[in-house]
Protein backbone atom coordinates (compact mmCIF):
# COMPACT_ATOMS: atom_id res chain seq x y z
CA UNK A 1 0.00 0.00 0.00
CA UNK A 2 2.83 2.67 0.99
CA UNK A 3 4.67 1.51 -2.41
CA UNK A 4 1.36 2.57 -4.65
CA UNK A 5 0.37 5.44 -2.83
CA UNK A 6 4.34 6.69 -3.37
CA UNK A 7 4.01 5.57 -7.02
CA UNK A 8 1.19 7.55 -7.46
CA UNK A 9 2.21 10.51 -5.63
CA UNK A 10 5.67 10.99 -7.61
CA UNK A 11 3.30 10.16 -10.90
CA UNK A 12 1.27 13.24 -9.66
CA UNK A 13 3.90 15.87 -8.78
CA UNK A 14 5.31 15.00 -12.11
CA UNK A 15 2.65 15.91 -14.31
CA UNK A 16 1.84 18.79 -12.47
CA UNK A 17 5.93 19.87 -12.37
CA UNK A 18 5.16 19.06 -16.41
CA UNK A 19 1.67 21.24 -16.94
CA UNK A 20 3.37 23.98 -15.13
CA UNK A 21 6.30 24.08 -16.98
CA UNK A 22 5.52 23.37 -20.41
CA UNK A 23 1.64 23.69 -20.82
CA UNK A 24 -0.27 27.04 -19.13
CA UNK A 25 1.47 29.92 -17.88
CA UNK A 26 -1.79 31.50 -17.09
CA UNK A 27 -3.01 32.16 -13.90
CA UNK A 28 -6.78 30.19 -13.88
CA UNK A 29 -5.61 27.47 -15.30
CA UNK A 30 -2.75 26.74 -12.77
CA UNK A 31 -4.86 26.88 -9.99
CA UNK A 32 -7.68 24.79 -11.54
CA UNK A 33 -4.52 22.40 -11.84
CA UNK A 34 -3.12 22.86 -8.63
CA UNK A 35 -6.91 22.47 -6.73
CA UNK A 36 -7.01 18.91 -8.71
CA UNK A 37 -3.88 17.97 -7.79
CA UNK A 38 -4.59 18.93 -3.89
CA UNK A 39 -7.32 16.65 -3.94
CA UNK A 40 -6.05 13.70 -5.46
CA UNK A 41 -3.15 14.04 -3.36
CA UNK A 42 -5.81 14.03 -0.41
CA UNK A 43 -7.25 10.94 -1.93
CA UNK A 44 -3.80 9.08 -2.21
CA UNK A 45 -2.73 9.82 1.38
CA UNK A 46 -6.25 9.02 2.27
CA UNK A 47 -7.95 6.57 0.35
CA UNK A 48 -11.46 6.58 2.87
CA UNK A 49 -11.71 9.93 2.15
CA UNK A 50 -13.11 9.69 -1.91
CA UNK A 51 -15.66 6.63 -0.07
CA UNK A 52 -16.96 9.41 2.12
CA UNK A 53 -16.56 12.50 -0.69
CA UNK A 54 -18.42 9.94 -3.20
CA UNK A 55 -20.99 8.20 -0.18
CA UNK A 56 -21.96 12.16 0.77
CA UNK A 57 -22.60 12.73 -3.26
CA UNK A 58 -24.38 9.63 -3.32
CA UNK A 59 -21.89 8.30 -6.50
CA UNK A 60 -21.45 5.07 -4.58
CA UNK A 61 -18.22 3.87 -4.26
CA UNK A 62 -14.55 5.89 -4.13
CA UNK A 63 -13.24 4.33 -7.38
CA UNK A 64 -16.09 5.48 -9.72
CA UNK A 65 -16.08 9.04 -8.29
CA UNK A 66 -12.09 9.32 -9.24
CA UNK A 67 -13.56 7.69 -12.79
CA UNK A 68 -15.91 10.17 -13.14
CA UNK A 69 -13.75 12.60 -12.73
CA UNK A 70 -11.16 11.54 -14.64
CA UNK A 71 -13.43 11.53 -17.55
CA UNK A 72 -14.75 14.90 -16.68
CA UNK A 73 -10.75 15.98 -16.90
CA UNK A 74 -10.39 14.46 -19.58
CA UNK A 75 -12.60 15.65 -21.78
CA UNK A 76 -11.85 19.40 -20.36
CA UNK A 77 -7.98 18.85 -21.50
CA UNK A 78 -9.17 17.29 -25.40
CA UNK A 79 -11.21 20.57 -25.18
CA UNK A 80 -8.40 22.91 -24.19
CA UNK A 81 -6.04 20.49 -26.83
CA UNK A 82 -8.56 21.57 -29.72
CA UNK A 83 -8.34 25.35 -28.78
CA UNK A 84 -4.68 25.66 -28.56
CA UNK A 85 -4.09 23.76 -31.65
CA UNK A 86 -6.74 26.13 -33.74
CA UNK A 87 -4.66 29.04 -32.04
CA UNK A 88 -1.52 27.76 -33.53
CA UNK A 89 -3.47 27.16 -36.87
CA UNK A 90 -4.35 29.97 -37.06
CA UNK A 91 -0.84 31.86 -36.94
CA UNK A 92 0.41 29.48 -38.82
CA UNK A 93 -2.28 30.75 -41.43
CA UNK A 94 -1.12 33.88 -41.00
CA UNK A 95 2.14 33.54 -41.52
CA UNK A 96 1.36 31.68 -44.61
CA UNK A 97 -0.62 34.16 -45.81
CA UNK A 98 1.36 37.23 -45.02
CA UNK A 99 4.70 35.35 -46.75
CA UNK A 100 2.43 34.92 -49.41
CA UNK A 101 0.80 38.12 -50.26
CA UNK A 102 3.85 40.10 -49.78
CA UNK A 103 6.25 37.59 -52.21
CA UNK A 104 3.17 38.46 -55.15
CA UNK A 105 3.29 42.00 -54.28
CA UNK A 106 7.30 41.93 -54.50
CA UNK A 107 7.04 40.04 -57.86
CA UNK A 108 4.18 42.60 -59.23
CA UNK A 109 5.79 45.75 -57.90
CA UNK A 110 9.01 43.91 -59.68
CA UNK A 111 11.22 44.87 -56.13
CA UNK B 1 -16.76 51.38 -62.60
CA UNK B 2 -13.52 50.41 -64.16
CA UNK B 3 -13.86 46.27 -64.89
CA UNK B 4 -10.25 46.23 -63.52
CA UNK B 5 -11.31 47.25 -60.43
CA UNK B 6 -13.35 43.71 -59.75
CA UNK B 7 -11.17 41.19 -58.38
CA UNK B 8 -12.32 37.67 -59.10
CA UNK B 9 -10.61 35.39 -56.98
CA UNK B 10 -9.86 32.37 -57.80
CA UNK B 11 -8.85 29.43 -54.96
CA UNK B 12 -6.67 26.31 -56.70
CA UNK B 13 -5.48 23.48 -55.64
CA UNK B 14 -4.15 21.09 -58.16
CA UNK B 15 -6.25 22.03 -60.85
CA UNK B 16 -3.78 21.90 -63.93
CA UNK B 17 -6.42 19.95 -65.82
CA UNK B 18 -8.65 22.56 -66.04
CA UNK B 19 -7.01 26.33 -64.48
CA UNK B 20 -6.27 27.64 -68.17
CA UNK B 21 -9.50 26.92 -69.20
CA UNK B 22 -11.21 28.42 -66.17
CA UNK B 23 -9.09 31.53 -66.34
CA UNK B 24 -9.05 32.48 -69.62
CA UNK B 25 -12.93 33.90 -69.97
CA UNK B 26 -12.34 36.02 -66.62
CA UNK B 27 -9.27 37.37 -68.51
CA UNK B 28 -10.89 38.31 -71.79
CA UNK B 29 -13.92 40.09 -69.84
CA UNK B 30 -11.05 42.58 -68.43
CA UNK B 31 -11.37 41.75 -64.59
CA UNK B 32 -8.48 41.70 -62.23
CA UNK B 33 -8.11 37.94 -61.80
CA UNK B 34 -6.22 36.90 -58.50
CA UNK B 35 -5.73 33.05 -58.33
CA UNK B 36 -4.60 32.15 -54.94
CA UNK B 37 -2.50 28.77 -55.45
CA UNK B 38 -3.47 26.43 -52.44
CA UNK B 39 0.01 24.54 -52.27
CA UNK B 40 -0.61 22.64 -55.43
CA UNK B 41 1.48 19.36 -55.89
CA UNK B 42 0.39 18.97 -59.67
CA UNK B 43 1.27 21.58 -62.54
CA UNK B 44 -1.01 24.12 -61.46
CA UNK B 45 1.39 26.71 -60.78
CA UNK B 46 3.61 26.26 -63.99
CA UNK B 47 0.02 27.08 -65.63
CA UNK B 48 -0.83 29.79 -63.94
CA UNK B 49 2.56 31.31 -64.32
CA UNK B 50 1.62 31.78 -68.01
CA UNK B 51 -1.56 33.51 -67.75
CA UNK B 52 -1.84 37.85 -66.80
CA UNK B 53 -3.33 37.12 -63.94
CA UNK B 54 -1.93 38.08 -59.94
CA UNK B 55 -0.54 34.99 -58.47
CA UNK B 56 -0.64 34.58 -54.70
CA UNK B 57 1.15 31.07 -53.58
CA UNK B 58 0.38 29.01 -50.28
CA UNK B 59 3.79 27.35 -49.82
CA UNK B 60 1.76 24.49 -47.61
CA UNK B 61 -2.10 24.16 -48.39
CA UNK B 62 -4.10 25.58 -45.80
CA UNK B 63 -8.03 25.01 -47.38
CA UNK B 64 -10.11 26.87 -49.61
CA UNK B 65 -11.08 29.39 -46.91
CA UNK B 66 -7.93 30.10 -46.24
CA UNK B 67 -7.02 30.84 -49.81
CA UNK B 68 -10.58 32.71 -50.18
CA UNK B 69 -9.50 34.98 -47.60
CA UNK B 70 -5.73 35.65 -48.97
CA UNK B 71 -6.93 36.29 -51.99
CA UNK B 72 -9.38 39.14 -50.05
CA UNK B 73 -6.66 40.34 -47.93
CA UNK B 74 -4.62 41.40 -51.27
CA UNK B 75 -7.89 42.73 -53.73
CA UNK B 76 -8.93 44.78 -50.82
CA UNK B 77 -4.83 46.16 -50.55
CA UNK B 78 -4.81 46.54 -54.35
CA UNK B 79 -8.00 48.92 -54.46
CA UNK B 80 -10.88 46.29 -55.27
CA UNK B 81 -13.88 47.87 -55.43
CA UNK B 82 -16.20 44.52 -55.70
CA UNK B 83 -14.93 41.32 -55.06
CA UNK B 84 -16.24 37.92 -56.67
CA UNK B 85 -15.37 34.51 -55.27
CA UNK B 86 -15.14 31.65 -58.35
CA UNK B 87 -14.22 28.12 -58.02
CA UNK B 88 -11.14 26.73 -60.30
CA UNK B 89 -12.55 23.67 -61.50
CA UNK B 90 -14.89 25.22 -64.07
CA UNK B 91 -18.17 24.47 -62.35
CA UNK B 92 -19.27 28.73 -62.87
CA UNK B 93 -19.91 30.25 -66.04
CA UNK B 94 -18.39 33.41 -66.31
CA UNK B 95 -21.48 34.46 -67.92
CA UNK B 96 -23.27 34.48 -64.97
CA UNK B 97 -20.70 37.33 -63.28
CA UNK B 98 -22.19 39.89 -64.59
CA UNK B 99 -25.90 39.06 -62.80
CA UNK B 100 -23.74 38.74 -59.78
CA UNK B 101 -22.50 42.58 -60.02
CA UNK B 102 -25.65 44.57 -60.97
CA UNK B 103 -26.65 44.24 -57.59
CA UNK B 104 -23.82 45.48 -55.72
CA UNK B 105 -23.32 48.14 -58.59
CA UNK B 106 -26.30 49.22 -58.54
CA UNK B 107 -25.69 49.78 -54.76
CA UNK B 108 -28.62 47.77 -53.60
CA UNK B 109 -26.86 45.27 -51.63
CA UNK B 110 -23.65 44.85 -50.11
CA UNK B 111 -23.55 41.15 -51.09
CA UNK B 112 -24.70 38.91 -53.71
CA UNK B 113 -24.92 35.39 -53.46
CA UNK B 114 -25.66 32.88 -56.36
CA UNK B 115 -28.40 29.94 -56.01
CA UNK B 116 -29.08 27.06 -57.76
CA UNK B 117 -32.56 26.84 -56.95
CA UNK B 118 -33.90 29.74 -57.98
CA UNK B 119 -33.91 28.90 -61.73
CA UNK B 120 -35.74 25.63 -61.63
CA UNK B 121 -34.22 24.48 -64.97
CA UNK B 122 -31.29 25.15 -63.24
CA UNK B 123 -31.81 22.87 -60.19
CA UNK B 124 -33.38 20.29 -62.06
CA UNK B 125 -29.85 19.45 -63.12
CA UNK B 126 -28.50 18.83 -59.64
CA UNK B 127 -27.89 15.46 -59.37
CA UNK B 128 -30.69 13.90 -56.58
CA UNK B 129 -28.36 13.50 -53.73
CA UNK B 130 -26.71 16.71 -53.94
CA UNK B 131 -29.45 18.39 -54.06
CA UNK B 132 -31.23 16.59 -51.15
CA UNK B 133 -27.70 17.12 -49.01
CA UNK B 134 -28.28 21.16 -49.98
CA UNK B 135 -31.25 21.52 -48.56
CA UNK B 136 -30.32 19.88 -45.55
CA UNK B 137 -27.85 22.56 -45.73
CA UNK B 138 -30.47 25.23 -46.12
CA UNK B 139 -32.60 23.82 -43.21
CA UNK B 140 -29.46 23.98 -40.33
CA UNK B 141 -28.00 27.36 -41.59
CA UNK B 142 -31.62 28.93 -41.25
CA UNK B 143 -30.95 27.35 -37.72
CA UNK B 144 -28.03 28.09 -36.42
CA UNK B 145 -27.36 31.23 -38.58
CA UNK B 146 -30.61 32.75 -38.70
CA UNK B 147 -30.14 33.56 -42.89
CA UNK B 148 -32.76 32.40 -44.78
CA UNK B 149 -31.54 31.40 -48.36
CA UNK B 150 -32.11 28.90 -51.02
CA UNK B 151 -28.42 27.63 -50.92
CA UNK B 152 -26.28 28.12 -48.41
CA UNK B 153 -23.45 26.23 -49.71
CA UNK B 154 -22.86 28.06 -53.14
CA UNK B 155 -19.30 29.31 -53.80
CA UNK B 156 -20.04 31.90 -56.24
CA UNK B 157 -20.58 35.12 -54.50
CA UNK B 158 -19.89 38.66 -54.82
CA UNK B 159 -19.06 41.16 -51.99
CA UNK B 160 -19.02 45.42 -52.17
CA UNK B 161 -15.33 46.58 -50.62
CA UNK B 162 -17.76 47.60 -47.98
CA UNK B 163 -18.58 44.15 -47.21
CA UNK B 164 -15.35 42.12 -47.95
CA UNK B 165 -13.37 44.65 -45.22
CA UNK B 166 -15.93 43.31 -42.54
CA UNK B 167 -15.70 39.70 -43.08
CA UNK B 168 -12.54 38.00 -42.27
CA UNK B 169 -13.05 34.07 -42.89
CA UNK B 170 -11.39 32.06 -40.22
CA UNK B 171 -12.75 28.53 -41.17
CA UNK B 172 -9.68 27.60 -43.27
CA UNK B 173 -11.40 24.42 -45.02
CA UNK B 174 -14.73 23.69 -46.07
CA UNK B 175 -16.83 25.22 -43.43
CA UNK B 176 -15.83 28.92 -44.78
CA UNK B 177 -19.33 28.88 -46.49
CA UNK B 178 -21.32 28.34 -43.15
CA UNK B 179 -19.45 31.00 -41.84
CA UNK B 180 -18.89 33.95 -44.29
CA UNK B 181 -23.32 33.19 -44.31
CA UNK B 182 -22.84 33.54 -40.66
CA UNK B 183 -21.01 36.70 -41.05
CA UNK B 184 -22.92 38.38 -43.11
CA UNK B 185 -25.96 37.92 -40.73
CA UNK B 186 -24.18 39.23 -37.89
CA UNK B 187 -22.69 42.14 -39.19
CA UNK B 188 -26.09 43.22 -40.83
CA UNK B 189 -24.91 43.18 -44.67
CA UNK B 190 -27.52 43.80 -46.97
CA UNK B 191 -27.96 40.59 -49.36
CA UNK B 192 -29.68 39.17 -52.06
CA UNK B 193 -29.63 35.75 -53.75
CA UNK B 194 -28.73 35.54 -57.70
CA UNK B 195 -29.82 32.94 -60.00
CA UNK B 196 -26.79 31.16 -61.48
CA UNK B 197 -25.87 27.60 -63.32
CA UNK B 198 -23.30 25.54 -61.63
CA UNK B 199 -21.94 23.35 -64.51
CA UNK B 200 -21.65 19.44 -63.20
CA UNK B 201 -19.09 18.55 -65.32
CA UNK B 202 -17.45 14.53 -64.40
CA UNK B 203 -14.51 16.65 -63.57
CA UNK B 204 -16.17 18.55 -61.21
CA UNK B 205 -18.65 15.89 -59.69
CA UNK B 206 -14.97 13.91 -58.46
CA UNK B 207 -13.14 16.59 -57.75
CA UNK B 208 -17.00 17.59 -55.30
CA UNK B 209 -17.52 17.35 -51.70
CA UNK B 210 -18.63 13.93 -50.49
CA UNK B 211 -21.73 13.06 -47.99
CA UNK B 212 -19.29 11.71 -45.37
CA UNK B 213 -17.30 15.35 -46.10
CA UNK B 214 -20.35 17.55 -45.65
CA UNK B 215 -20.66 16.02 -41.54
CA UNK B 216 -17.30 16.86 -41.31
CA UNK B 217 -17.96 20.63 -42.55
CA UNK B 218 -20.52 20.97 -40.01
CA UNK B 219 -18.70 19.19 -36.83
CA UNK B 220 -15.89 22.18 -38.12
CA UNK B 221 -18.36 24.97 -38.22
CA UNK B 222 -20.21 23.90 -34.99
CA UNK B 223 -16.69 23.54 -32.97
CA UNK B 224 -15.39 26.69 -34.82
CA UNK B 225 -18.45 28.97 -33.25
CA UNK B 226 -19.14 27.85 -30.08
CA UNK B 227 -15.32 26.92 -29.20
CA UNK B 228 -13.66 29.58 -30.77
Amino acid sequence: MIIIQGILFILLLTAIAIYFRYFSHQIIGRIIVLAMGCVLFIFILFPPTANYVAWSLGIGRGVDLIFYLAHAFMLIIVGLLYIKLKEQQSILTELIRKIAIEFSRQKTDGK
Amino acid sequence: MKSENIFIIVPTYNEAAVIQETLQPLIDGGYSVVVVDDGSTDETYAKIKQMPVHIIRHIINLGQGAALQTGMEYALSRGADIIVHFDADGQHDHHNIGHLLRPILEKRVDVALGSRFLNKEHARQIPLAKRSLLRLATLFTILVSNISLTDTHNGFRAFSRNAAEKIKINENRMAHASEILHQIAKKKLSYTEVPIQVLYTEYAKNKGQSISNSINILIDFLLGRFLR
